[in-house]
């Protein structure tokens, strides 16, 4: 299975509050394959969240879980038209959102590929993307990062 | 402004994403101000991009950005550097102005003067791996040897020892023994295992827990006597260094994830399992037969220079084949009523763990703190049974720590020799003269004290001086990394390092004088 495939992206995410848009996101990863339980991984990602804020600013989050859960390393994308608030450090609502999912006992490579993804995130012309560009600029700017 | 080095750390409870973006962005900011930075992720696939002692010792400010914390001993590399410490998620905030006002963020950090002496003898690169092995062991030693102590207690005071064979039950006190020798047994392929791994990482810890393993059973390799410990170090360092440069062979992706199963353990275990079949076997067989050859044909008149040698050899190796060639030699001569040479042993292989415990006791700033809270079981099983608890301390300083042991076991071998000490049997120790397996006994005690004292006197002064000298070269280490680029910067770091080895240097002083 791939790390990352347009199945794993939703551009016009439902939910209204950070609990539905981490439930989206755990139910979509189950149905793809990525994950065994969507409501244990939904625990998992809220409490990810408890301990500190994975919005880092600009309107976007990077909501992650290294859980049991996970079976297959996923990234997965979402975008919504409404502004949903995260505690996010500069306080700023979010509507968009990249989420990193892997597995307790991940192997090197894909944790190498995360590692450069998260990195990418402090690059202002892929944050760009992320939030303005068509899904498939989007779905090529990242992975453009996970296969080169 | 001056061009400012700065060496950072990040690290964050998944260790996926802001480990690794908090670096990103540090190392952006600080090229767009035109500093010079390194930062070391400590992330979910482990440390990378790890801080070399010389970027440390070159920087003008250390930025840690946590969001698990860092142990004391991690911490223990930026002793007397100017830090600034914050969570990961306040880096990410305020990244913007991160480098602003460093000079008023920054603290001094002193890592606790304790910790000095530790990381000077951790720092340098075998004897961190052989550290290592010396902390795993620890725990087998001491409750192995507690055991075996206890039930050949039992047996002394009249309890029967009675060995497991068809249809007879074994005694209590055998089986005490038999638990507690597993603990000897397993401490010599325990301590290759992770030395090892200190090296090459886990793909490392099970061929070289199976080398030294058999490398250390006489019985597989039809030897008189394993290894020991001397086997454990050249296993576990070659294996350890075996898989380090291994790992770095390019496979394809489909199978290199098999590497560190798989691949490496098999392999590795093939070679050197067969290496140490097919070659230690029968090095160690052959000087063994021929070291015991030359004490067979040692000339009757050369008993005091002969009593040397047989302690210089029992005091050596600890359980290796040195060792126990002199052992065997003293031992065999029991049964034509020659009783003087396993006299030596009496007393030469109580002295290395009784010696190391004391001298714990008297210098605890030489000691690392896992052999400090050793020491006293060291000295109950050192006293009574077996020598076995002085390897972990040998093993933490080779050099100084056999060459002190040897040396005294040498000069107290004479001694024995000279007071015509005769041992009957195999007993307890310290307390043989009072089982009547030792006599005379005056003189058993008087010998003893000569020899724990010179034992003691040698560690001090050996170990001592190689601390000095470790710390030393570590100074110069700096000052060559402080050197290779000379600018104005350059030299006010170099005066840092040296105001900063100086206390380094008065500590290790400290060490061997107070």
């Amino acid at each position: 299975m791939s790390l990352f495939s347009k199945d794993n992206m939703i551009m016009d995410l439902k939910a209204t509050t950070q609990k539905e848009v981490m439930q989206e996101f755990a139910e979509l990863a189950q149905k793809n394959g990525h994950a065994k339980d969507a409501d244990n991984l939904y625990k998992d990602l809220l409490a990810r969240e408890e301990e500190s804020t994975t919005g880092f600013g600009n309107g976007v989050a990077i909501p992650h879980t290294k859980s049991k859960e996970i079976l297959e390393a996923g990234v997965f994308f979402a975008r919504s038209s409404n502004l949903i608030e995260w505690q996010s450090l500069d306080d700023k609502p979010v509507n968009t959102w990249i989420s990193l999912m892997i597995p307790v006992d991940q192997s090197d490579v894909h944790l190498k590929l995360l590692a450069k993804l998260s990195r990418q995130l402090m690059h202002q012309d892929f944050i760009a993307i992320l939030k303005n560009g068509s899904q498939d600029e989007v779905f090529e700017a990242i992975q453009n990062i996970l296969v080169s | 402004m001056t061009k400012l080095k700065i060496v950072a750390v990040t690290n964050c409870p998944a260790g996926i994403a802001h480990t690794y973006m908090v670096a990103e962005a540090l190392e952006q900011k600080a090229k767009s101000l035109g500093y010079e930075i390194h930062v070391e992720t400590q992330g979910a696939s482990g440390v990378e991009n790890k801080l070399a002692p010389a970027d440390i010792a070159k920087a003008d400010y250390v930025i840690l950005a946590l969001g698990k914390g860092m142990t004391d001993e991690d911490k223990a590399r930026f002793d007397n550097k100017k830090v600034v410490e914050l969570p990961v998620s306040e880096a990410l905030k305020h990244i913007e102005t991160i480098f602003d006002n460093i000079a008023k963020k920054a603290k001094l950090f002193n890592a606790s003067k304790v910790k000095l002496g530790d990381s000077a003898v951790a720092q340098d690169g075998i004897m961190s791996h052989l550290m290592a092995g010396v902390s795993a062991a620890l725990p087998f030693v001491i409750g192995g040897g507690l055991l075996v102590a206890i039930g050949s207690m039992m047996v002394q005071f009249g309890m029967p020892d009675t060995a497991l064979a068809n249809g007879v039950r074994p005694s209590l006190a055998w089986v005490v023994q038999q638990i507690g020798n597993l603990g000897f047994t397993f401490m010599i392929p325990i301590m290759g295992a992770y030395i090892a791994m200190s090296i090459g990482d886990k793909p490392a810890f099970a061929p070289a827990f199976i080398a030294t393993y058999l490398a250390n059973d006489s019985t597989l390799l039809g030897t008189e006597s394993g290894a020991g410990f001397l086997g454990a170090i050249v296993l576990g360092l070659s294996i350890g260094y075996f898989v380090k440069y291994f790992k770095k062979i390019k496979l394809p992706k489909s199978i290199a994830s098999l590497m560190g199963y798989l691949i490496i353990p098999f392999i590795t275990l093939a070679i050197f399992g067969l290496l140490t079949y097919y070659l230690i076997g029968p090095f160690m067989a052959f000087i063994m037969k021929n070291m015991l050859l030359f004490l067979n044909n040692m000339p009757p008149s050369a008993k005091i220079a002969g009593g040397f040698l047989v302690g210089c050899m029992l005091a050596f190796d600890m359980g290796g084949p040195v060792n126990k060639t002199a052992w065997f030699f003293g031992f065999s001569l029991l049964s034509s009523h020659v009783y003087t040479w396993y006299g030596i042993v009496g007393v030469v292989t109580l002295l290395p763990p009784m010696a190391a415990a004391i001298a714990s006791w008297i210098r605890p700033s030489m000691f690392s703190k896992a052999e400090k809270d050793s020491s006293v079981s060291a000295f109950i099983v050192g006293m009574t049974v077996a020598t076995e608890p002085a390897i972990p301390f040998a093993l933490a300083a080779p050099l100084p720590m056999i060459a002190a042991n040897t040396l005294a076991g040498g000069i107290t071998g004479s001694l024995s020799m000279a007071f015509g000490l005769e041992r009957l049997a195999p007993g307890i120790g310290i307390f043989d003269p009072l089982i009547g397996l030792m006599k005379p006994w005056y003189w058993f005690y008087l010998v003893l004290a000569i020899g724990l004292f010179l034992n003691v006197t040698f560690i001090l002064v050996f170990k001592g001086a190689w601390l000095k000298h470790k710390a030393k070269k570590q100074l110069e280490k700096l000052q060559v990394a402080g050197n290779d680029e000379p600018d104005s910067t350059e030299i006010n770091a170099k005066v840092g390092v040296e105001a900063s080895t100086e206390t380094d240097t008065s500590a290790s002083v400290k060490h061997t004088i107070n």
